[in-house]
């Protein structure tokens, strides 16, 4: 800073201190904003174990668990992925409300009963998605390529 | 001067900010679960195996039984662990009788880990060890 004889700043020296203090103190504070946003996880709560999937005929799940976190969260809607790695081929998305927006993803693995009295390996991905407006839809859509 | 120490104490605060985030963002399952729920999948010996034996075993049986056979239990496991950790994000190291087998890529930093010594039934314990980068 440029100081004068008595070791005191110009007005102007002082004004672009303030502004430079202020600038950088602003880019952090939008930078907390953003990451605070990108850490906020609406899936946070959600209990994989609430979730009714079976595999013994197909794959299918019980989706009200996941119309009832839609209501208890700010969410537009919920995809669940099920992949049965080595037992079945195809894997299996079911969708409920507005899948579109912010993702929030979530991979939970569980064991399940097969046929003949197997137990295997269920790969579960869950991803949610931030409601963007009051306009959601609710629908439910099985994914077409299962069989 | 006074300038320089406060772009220092800024840029610590956004160094612990990042950081505080980044341990925040391990949104896939624990390896220790992993490990835990594997004395728990049955399946058939005939699935994994080249036994013509519809007998149900534990999915640690068979890994134990894979060390020294050559059989799909390993091919299994990859891709298990990709459909659960993503593709080459995974490094599975197993060891029972003195014999080792490791599935997965080997890229010098995990985020995170487990190690468990499982019982297997025909006797003694596999010891595990999966390391994961999310």
């Amino acid at each position: 800073m440029i100081e004068d004889a008595r070791g005191d700043m110009g007005f102007m020296e002082a004004i672009v201190s303030l502004m430079a203090v202020t600038i950088v103190i602003g880019l952090y504070l939008a930078f907390v904003a953003t990451s605070a946003a990108a850490a906020y996880d609406p899936m946070e709560r959600f209990d994989i174990d609430s979730l009714d999937v079976d595999i013994s005929d197909g794959v299918s799940i019980d989706v009200s668990y996941l119309y009832a976190c839609i209501a208890a969260n700010d969410i537009a809607g919920i995809s669940v992925t099920v992949t049965v790695p080595g037992f079945l081929e195809d894997v299996a998305e079911f969708r409920v409300g507005n899948v579109a927006g912010l993702e929030h993803s979530r991979t939970f693995l569980r064991v399940l009963p097969f046929d003949n009295g197997r137990n295997i390996p269920v790969v579960v991905e869950v991803v949610s998605f931030v409601r963007a407006g009051r306009d959601s839809q609710r629908s439910w859509t099985p994914c077409s390529s299962w069989s | 001067m006074d300038a320089m120490l406060f772009l220092v104490i800024v840029m610590a605060a956004i160094s612990v900010t990042v950081a505080y985030h980044a341990a925040d963002t391990d949104i896939g399952p624990d390896p220790d679960v992993f490990l835990k729920e594997i004395s728990v999948m049955e399946m058939r010996l005939s699935d994994l195996t080249e036994m013509d034996d519809d007998s149900l075993g534990y999915l640690s049986d068979l890994m134990a039984y894979s060390v020294t056979h050559d059989c799909g239990v390993q091919e299994y496991l990859e891709g298990l662990l990709g459909a659960l950790f993503g593709e080459g994000r995974f490094l599975l190291e197993y060891s029972y009788g003195g014999h080792t087998v490791t599935i997965g890529e080997d890229r010098g930093y995990f985020r995170s880990e487990s190690s468990r010594s499982i019982a297997v039934s025909v006797g003694g314990y596999m010891d595990a060890r999966l390391r994961v980068v999310r």
